[in-house]
């Protein structure tokens, strides 16, 4: 490349390591869901899903989804200022949002566990367990990456000079919370 | 990163609208509205919402230009595969054809008197294909995607 020219990374390299990273992951999403669609349209007798799953506590999940996308980006404004204690605030407020996410989709899983929804039992199952458990094991990496973020924190890492590992924190999550927009709409609502 | 680089965005307006969507995206569940008009209106409002998201709480309209150009360029091939996947889908329509097609205009042979003439037949099967749930849905209702 030439010299002159800058660089497309800098400043913000980890950024856009990150910004590519997730866009390989929507691509695995892109194929979860289009995989979901194929077989879905192909079957004349796929059931009502919401006759299955329960619509009101998975809109719930959403609100509480978005609710900790909010306090993420307050996270990120809070150490742009500098301010140390209200990022240490929002990082736990988001961590709580994740967790709360996590424990209502386990209660929802061990439900229809129990009703007889299984992997292996129909392709309802199968598509509906794939997709949300991907989610899920983001959502739960997101718990532990926002947890080393927070620790990180604590050692008195981040200033209002440094912050990019909070924002780019922030983008894994939203990624997440964009992710299950989509996965609601189309495995729940439609 | 220079100061004027982030200025931030209402991010109690973003979070307003993401709430009203989802709010909006329930009711029309509700609705009962004809099933086209109901799945268009929630693929526009999902998508509605998930580009807030990644336009405000991930700044991509605040960001240089180029970094847009690299996250949105590959969501091209998602494209690529909607498309593969379309013929299998549409075309192989139903998928397991029941054994004795009921013609609209057609008595029912050895059906019961009382049987709705109209019910589709993928339903006078005997043995469901295994993608049925375990769960007595009706499957009336769960018409294709």
């Amino acid at each position: 490349m030439d010299p002159a020219q800058p660089s497309p990374l800098s400043p913000n390299w980890g950024k856009i390591m990150m910004w590519l990273f997730l866009m390989s992951d929507a691509m695995s999403f892109a194929g979860l869901l289009c995989a979901y669609a194929a077989v879905r349209m192909s079957n004349p007798l796929w059931p009502v899903p919401s006759s299955i799953l329960g619509v009101p506590l998975t809109a719930l999940n959403t609100f509480i989804l978005i609710c900790s996308s909010v306090t993420m980006v307050k996270a990120v404004s809070a150490i742009q200022k500098g301010d140390v204690a209200g990022l240490k605030k929002f990082l736990v407020f988001t961590m709580l949002g994740g967790t709360a996410f996590l424990s209502i989709q386990a209660y929802e899983w061990t439900h229809l566990i129990r009703e007889g929804l299984t992997v292996q039992k129909s392709l309802f199952g199968a598509t509906f367990f794939v997709l949300t458990g991907f989610h899920g094991c983001h959502v739960f990496s997101g718990v532990v990456y926002l947890g080393c973020i927070l620790a990180a924190t604590f050692r008195g890492r981040y200033s209002a000079q440094r912050w990019e590992s909070v924002e780019i924190v922030g983008l894994y999550w939203h990624f997440v919370d964009l992710i299950w927009i989509l996965v609601f709409t189309f495995v729940y609502l439609i | 990163m220079e100061a004027a680089e982030h200025k931030e965005p209402n991010y109690w307006g973003v979070f307003g609208a993401l709430l009203i969507l989802t709010l909006a995206e329930v009711g029309v569940f509700y609705m009962h509205l004809p099933r086209l008009v109901m799945v268009l209106s929630l693929v526009i409002m999902a998508l509605a919402k998930a580009g807030l998201v990644a336009a405000y709480f991930m700044h991509l309209a605040l960001e240089k230009r180029t970094l847009a150009l690299i996250v949105i360029s590959p969501l091209v091939l998602s494209g690529v595969i909607i498309i593969g996947l379309t013929p299998d889908s549409v075309f192989n329509y139903p998928r397991q054809p029941p054994e004795k097609w009921v013609l609209p205009g057609e008595e029912e042979p050895k059906g019961e008197p009382g049987g709705e003439p109209s019910a589709a037949p993928a339903q006078e099967q005997p043995a469901p294909p295994p993608a049925q749930p375990p769960q007595p849905a009706a499957p009336a209702d769960g018409g294709p995607a």
